[in-house]
């Protein structure tokens, strides 16, 4: 676009657009970064009054009381495990399942799609959850309490299943002549075309399955079995510090500040969702744009 | 007897490859197999995770009995929700819901909206990338952690903002426990962590607008502000009549994750929601019925009001981009 006359007015009004735009980003940053320093300053830095803007000397003790504790490994693994087997789960059925629901001549279509979006508007709500899980199918401390309440969702299913609409007819066609029949279809054909949809939809498990918290805390008595979130909220929130006290005792002079240790757990675990965002961004707002596609 | 069993067999048979119907029920199950079997697991999952909850909602209208099980316990009629309508608590939640929605719907929706207007003039393509990277990604931490950043944060004594206005003469703020304070902490911090992620859908429908409506604009001599007045507003209306009816469908819910994970008994009076409440009470003192009748009415209502916004969308939008 070509401003060959820029006026006053629009430049003022551009410099208030930079001026905002750069202000937002710098307001959603400082947070990060000032648990960044405060991860890594030494006692008396990180108590110091002012802001955390960078520290003189490094110290990477808080670092180092967390990569001890055997409390944050377990529960950082807990949270690894339910990741992988929830998103794997979750990602082999929505494709199962999306696929039949693709196809106009699938038996009872319009009522299994009615049945399915019906869970979209209308739930049995917390109380009944809980109790289905653990007073009737005795789920508590089990991964399956986690993993399978939420494995198929009524809004990925539909996503999915639009997706796989838009596979043209032809190819599928051309397979059945062959001899293939369904299953192999939807292995050989299907999948293999759909990994673009598929692979937004597991981003968006898997960084569910890392961020969830609620479930684990009402479904886990075993503190051994503590996701990374609990353990997190247990330490950021409720302030109970001794949950790191299995880690290497310290020469207490140098011991870092609970500051430092809560900064670092907040870097330690923000550190995955870092890592993948690159693909989050990219594969995330594609999905934006497939789920205002219509249901 | 035989002949008997020979007819009825034949009459089955005649059912389910009735001639008139070209191909019956039993040989279409037939020719669905394959479909069938992979369409199975799912849809048992959700029968038994989504379907099943509703099924237990029977326990609103009866005294839950551990012993006996939803299926034993004596029925008691509407009484937990003749309870819910004088129970202080319950309402205080219900008052709660309703302010903390509205003033998120008040600040919280225009804002993604005015950023993605300001991001929409920003022509120099690396900055404006680094501005939505950066924005976006608080979208995908979560609300334990944004929390646990928020008391340091927002510490009384050692937190940066509260460093600020010190440092401006003025007295320290407890923000998460002053009752003045932190409603308006949650609407900030909720609009600091979505405002980013909030604005993709309407700079998606910005990069839609074509070109040549801003170049003829420009050369009938229009400002920069005309053209947000005239060219980029106009072409947001629909899409933002669409989310503002979204989020009026989920007034019910004013963010439990948010709230749970930063609110402590000193605010309760002016942050208990609904779904807050019957964790508390219904999980924490197991008043199991009570709170199952407190969750349905929040259910039923959100139907309706999720019914009622689907049909306001389909009527706007001359019945084809329903939100169902």
């Amino acid at each position: 676009m070509t401003h060959l006359h820029e006026s006053r007015s629009d430049i003022v009004f551009v410099t208030f657009c930079y001026i905002f735009v750069t202000s937002l980003a710098i307001v959603t940053a400082f947070p990060f970064w000032e648990q960044m320093v405060l991860s890594i300053s030494n006692r008396a830095d990180a108590n110091r009054i002012g802001l955390k803007l960078f520290t003189a000397n490094p110290d990477f003790t808080a670092y180092r009381q967390i990569w001890s504790s055997s409390n944050i490994w377990r529960s950082a693994w807990n949270s690894v495990v339910r990741v992988v087997t929830g998103t794997a789960l979750s990602v082999t059925l929505t494709a199962l399942t999306a696929y039949p629901l693709s196809k106009k001549k699938f038996l009872f279509n319009k009522q299994f799609t009615l049945i399915i979006l019906f869970t979209m508007i209308f739930s049995g709500g917390l109380i009944p959850g809980y109790l289905l899980i653990t007073k009737q199918l005795h789920l508590t401390d089990t991964l399956f309490a986690l993993i399978l309440p939420g494995a198929v969702g009524a809004y990925n299913l539909i996503i999915v299943r639009n997706f796989l609409r838009t596979i043209p007819a032809s190819l599928e066609e051309s397979a059945r002549i062959d001899g293939a029949g369904d299953f192999r279809i939807w292995w050989s054909i299907v999948l293999p075309l759909s990994t673009a949809v598929l692979a937004t939809v597991s981003l968006w498990v898997a960084v569910g399955h890392w961020n969830a918290y609620f479930d684990s805390l009402l479904y886990t008595r075993d503190t051994s079995k503590y996701v990374l979130q609990i353990f997190l909220r247990r330490v950021l929130l409720e302030q109970q510090m001794d949950m790191l006290a299995d880690g290497m005792i310290i020469d207490m002079s140098a011991k870092p500040t609970e500051i430092s240790v809560r900064a670092a757990l907040i870097v330690f675990s923000t550190l995955p969702i870092v890592i993948v965002y690159p693909f989050l961004q990219k594969y995330f707002v594609k999905g934006i744009m497939l789920g205002s596609v219509k249901g | 007897m035989e002949s008997e069993a020979i007819m009825s067999q034949k009459k089955t048979t005649e059912i389910f490859h009735s001639p008139k119907n070209g191909f019956s029920l039993w040989k279409r199950i037939k020719e669905n197999k394959a479909l069938l079997l992979m369409f199975t697991p799912g849809f048992l999952l959700i029968l038994v995770f989504a379907y099943g909850p509703m099924y237990g909602l029977i326990l609103a209208f009866k005294d839950y009995n551990m012993g006996l099980g939803i299926m034993g316990s004596s029925w008691v009629g509407l009484k937990h929700f003749r309870d819910l309508f004088s129970n202080q608590g319950a309402l205080i939640a219900l008052k709660n819901t309703f302010i903390i929605s509205f003033l998120k719907l008040l600040f919280g929706f225009p804002a993604p909206i005015f950023l993605a207007i300001l991001l929409n003039e920003v022509r120099q393509g690396t900055f404006k990338k680094i501005v939505q990277t950066v924005s976006y990604f608080p979208h995908f931490i979560s609300w334990v952690v944004v929390a646990g950043i928020m008391n340091s944060l927002l510490s009384p004594s050692t937190g940066s903002v509260n460093y600020v206005i010190k440092f401006f003469s003025g007295e320290p703020i407890f923000f998460m426990s002053d009752v003045k304070w932190f409603r308006p902490m949650l609407i900030i911090s909720n609009i600091w962590k979505e405002i980013g992620w909030g604005s993709v859908i309407y700079l998606a429908a910005l990069s839609s607008v074509p070109i040549e409506l801003h170049e003829a604009a420009v050369i009938d001599g229009a400002s920069r502000l005309q053209r947000v007045r005239y060219i980029t507003l106009p072409s947001l209306k629909s899409i933002m009549v669409i989310m503002l009816l979204l989020q009026m469908g989920n007034i019910m819910s004013a963010g439990f994750d948010q709230i749970f994970n930063l609110y402590n008994p000193t605010v309760y009076s002016v942050s208990d929601i609904i779904d807050t409440y019957v964790y508390r009470i219904g999980i924490g003192q197991m008043m199991y019925s009570f709170n199952t009748a407190v969750g349905l009415f929040k259910s039923v209502v959100s139907f309706a009001l999720i019914l009622m916004v689907n049909y306001l969308t389909k009527r706007l939008s001359d019945g084809d981009t329903g939100i169902f």
